[in-house]
């Protein structure tokens, strides 16, 4: 008889009922994919169950901007040529002024004659996106003047008005030296205002006592505000 | 006749009685059928429709046609509304309805809230039985921003998808 060798006639089972090296790790293995699949995000559900979905998108919230520029201008009643600017800007004067000069850089350098006005035109850009964007523009001009009693003579002999201007060159409501109009951007009420504030001082003629107490003051210029505050 | 064989001569007789080989019965006897029929599984799924964003901020709500191009400011909301049908049969069949919406990305998401509901009810769960079989189920996602915030301007909510998910309950064990 042929000598058989030994690894034809190994058990497929351990005599002891014990299995070999190789079965245990494959048991493991199966019981471990068996509770991944159970309990992991595999997909896998141990009840029925179904899903859906929807996309929702995005949602850009909108903005708002305030922007401007100032413009200072001595309107004079003078006849054209009778007196000096350290301007040489000129700009349209309104009756009753006959000359006018841009002074917003030469501020300081320039002279005012009883009956002078000085124009602080400040313009306004309200820009801003928002499908529900609405709010109150102000326009605040009575810091542009300090005509407290401790304020120089001049300033507190001048009038100081103010007017504002929609974009579509409407007139904005004024109360005293301050403008609140209600805007909202769906109405088309954003772009540009325009805020002219006027300093008056006082007439040549206005009596005797002022030419001579007028020489030498000053007309120390504040600030015009504006500002948009949304409302709900 | 040996033992050996007068053994096998009374098994074979005997085996032949027992089997009722000839048609013999020991006794009277009787047999039916019983026919129990088929049994069908139910099923359990759902459809969720295409939805729509309304502005809801006034008291009058504006459907917003694109909401890509709608531009939130602060005291906004807007409100994604769509609707759940449940389908399911099953005579124990009850499953748990779940809304349930990944954390909005972008840098919006720090400026507004966002809440998925069902039906008005506050919460983004729901419990469902046969009786909700086929019935449309609102179900809405609530964006606010907040009047009193004072940043978040040009900023951008992403809000992914909104997952609707239907899930059997576990049936109680009967011992």
């Amino acid at each position: 008889m042929p000598a058989v060798p030994a690894s034809a006639v190994r058990p497929r089972h351990r005599a002891d009922g014990r299995q070999g090296p190789g079965r245990v790790a494959g048991a493991t293995l199966a019981t471990v994919l068996g509770l991944l699949l159970l309990t992991s995000g595999l997909g896998t559900w141990s009840e029925w169950h179904d899903q859906g979905q929807r996309a929702l998108g995005n949602i850009q919230a909108g903005s708002v901007s305030l922007s401007g520029t100032l413009q200072v201008q001595l309107h004079s009643r003078q006849p054209v040529g009778s007196r000096s600017f350290s301007s040489s800007t000129t700009c349209a004067p309104t009756a009753p002024f006959v000359e006018c000069r841009v002074v917003t850089s030469s501020l300081a350098a320039e002279r005012l004659i009883p009956g002078d006005a000085v124009r602080v035109v400040r313009d306004v850009t309200l820009a801003g996106n928002g499908d529900n964007l609405r709010g109150a523009l102000v326009v605040d001009a009575s810091a542009l003047l300090d005509r407290a009693p401790t304020a120089s003579l001049l300033a507190r002999s001048s009038a100081v008005t103010l007017g504002v201007t929609r974009p579509g060159g409407a007139a904005a409501p004024v109360s005293g030296l301050v403008s609140t109009t209600q805007v909202s951007r769906a109405a088309g009420d954003f772009g540009t205002y325009q805020a002219v504030a006027t300093i008056q001082t006082p007439l040549d003629d206005a009596g005797a006592p002022w030419n001579e107490a007028l020489w030498t003051q000053v007309l120390d210029l504040g600030s015009i505000r504006a500002t948009f505050d949304q409302t709900s | 006749m040996n033992k050996s064989t007068k053994g096998v001569i009374a098994a074979v007789a005997g085996v032949t009685l027992l089997t009722g080989v000839g048609g013999t019965f020991a006794n009277w006897s009787e047999s039916r059928t019983a026919a129990p029929g088929s049994v069908t599984a139910g099923h359990l799924t759902l459809t969720v429709a295409s939805g729509e964003w309304t502005d809801i901020t006034a008291a009058t709500p504006k459907l917003i046609s694109d909401i890509s191009l709608f531009r939130m400011v602060p005291g906004d909301v807007v409100e994604y509304t769509t609707t759940v049908t449940p389908d399911l049969l099953g005579d124990n069949l009850t499953a748990t309805l779940t809304a349930t919406l990944p954390a909005g990305s972008g840098a919006l998401a720090n400026d507004v809230t966002v809440v998925a509901e069902f039906d008005g009810s506050g919460t983004a769960t729901r419990q469902i039985t046969e009786a909700n079989d086929d019935t449309a189920i609102p179900v809405t996602v609530t964006v606010t921003m907040p009047f009193t915030t004072t940043v978040g301007e040009d900023e951008v909510l992403s809000l992914a998808a909104l997952t609707v998910n239907l899930v059997q309950n576990a049936n109680p064990v009967v011992v």
